[in-house]
């Protein structure tokens, strides 16, 4: 009984020293190649920005609001592709690190 | 010698046309491929599951080892409470991968370019975000908007920026698949033109289109897949502080 532990402490030692030798995850290798990290920013940032000059526009030409409201909302959308971006960033950090 | 327009690969074209009322139902090129994708996709499942086994044969494991894919992306995304969405998460990801490779076979519509098409699915991912977090949390499901903690002085800048980031999300999402597919296809197509156009050189732009064909079979498959894992992380919003 001893001994079996011991194997299997053993064996899932040995699967452990095997992931570590892995170079990385297929997952962190896929989100963080140049180009797909590139297109990740900046579709975040345009949708970001889209949507919020989307809804500026809404208000804009339908309620008939001030052209500020317009340009606040831009802003808004471009703060908030902001933060997407860093969602997203933080996300594949926090992949990295499991 | 004229060059072939790159884009026009992208045309939708009517086929079958079919009006009911002011509704246009038209059989096109996109849909044609897109009844095809899910057809494809339903007689491999089916036709690899038929006969079940305790020991899998190697048809059988490949669909099961699809499947567990999957799920093991689910799992590792939302948690073990995601699980519910595992075959939507799973049917997303066949109908996005057979898009992506049925558009590499020529004369056939890439549908995964297309920002309406892309769009309806990306929406239809937020939309049942946003319903299993009302279903799960109930109205604190609003909190994403507004985390417990944060001072009220700064509402009226957050609420609204958080509301656009959560509503950006489908487009960016969209965006990304579409962007991807449309460079690759525009790329391949470019660089297919020159194979007749430069005569006897032809075949330095002929061997670059069999690498990008490659290259592009590559990227359709880890496109569905980064798609899937995406819709994922938003639906995960639903189940946040749920997870065991």
């Amino acid at each position: 009984m001893v001994e079996e532990k011991a194997q299997i402490a053993e064996i899932k030692a040995q699967i452990e020293a095997l992931r570590e030798k892995l170079p990385s995850s297929s997952k962190k290798s896929m989100e963080t190649s140049g180009l797909n990290l590139s297109i990740m920013i900046i579709s975040d940032l345009a949708g970001g920005l889209l949507v919020g000059a989307g809804i500026g526009y809404l208000l804009y030409a339908l309620l008939d609001v001030h052209l500020f409201v317009f340009a606040l909302f831009v802003l808004f959308g471009g703060f908030a592709g902001l933060l997407n971006v860093y969602k997203s960033i933080s996300h594949l950090e926090k992949g990295k690190h499991q | 010698m004229s060059m072939h327009n790159p884009l026009e690969q992208f045309e939708i074209d009517v086929y079958i046309p079919i009006h009911i009322g002011s509704f246009d139902i038209s059989l096109t090129n996109a849909s044609i491929t897109m009844i095809g994708a899910v057809l494809l996709a339903i007689i491999l499942i089916w036709g690899l599951t038929r006969k079940l086994k305790i020991i899998p044969h190697p048809a059988q494991s490949l669909v099961e080892s699809l499947y567990y894919f999957v799920q093991n992306m689910v799992e590792s995304t939302i948690g073990h409470k995601g699980l519910s969405v595992v075959p939507f998460i799973f049917s997303l990801f066949l109908f996005i991968l057979f898009g992506n490779l049925l558009g590499l076979f020529p004369y056939m519509f890439t549908f995964t370019s297309h920002l309406s098409i892309v769009g309806a699915i990306a929406f239809l991912a937020l939309i049942i975000s946003m319903i299993l977090g009302v279903y799960h949390k109930g109205f604190s499901w609003f909190h994403v908007f507004f985390p417990k903690g944060v001072p009220w002085l700064i509402a009226p800048i957050m609420i609204p920026i958080e509301i656009i980031s959560f509503l950006s999300k489908p487009f960016s999402l969209t965006l990304r698949l579409v962007m991807n597919m449309t460079v690759g296809h525009i790329m391949l197509e470019v660089v297919a033109g020159f194979v007749f156009a430069l005569g006897l050189a032809g075949f330095v732009p002929l061997l670059f289109t069999a690498i990008l064909i490659l290259f592009e079979l590559f990227i359709g498959v880890l496109q569905a897949y980064i798609y899937s894992i995406l819709s994922c992380i938003y639906l995960s919003e639903a189940f946040e502080g749920e997870n065991d």
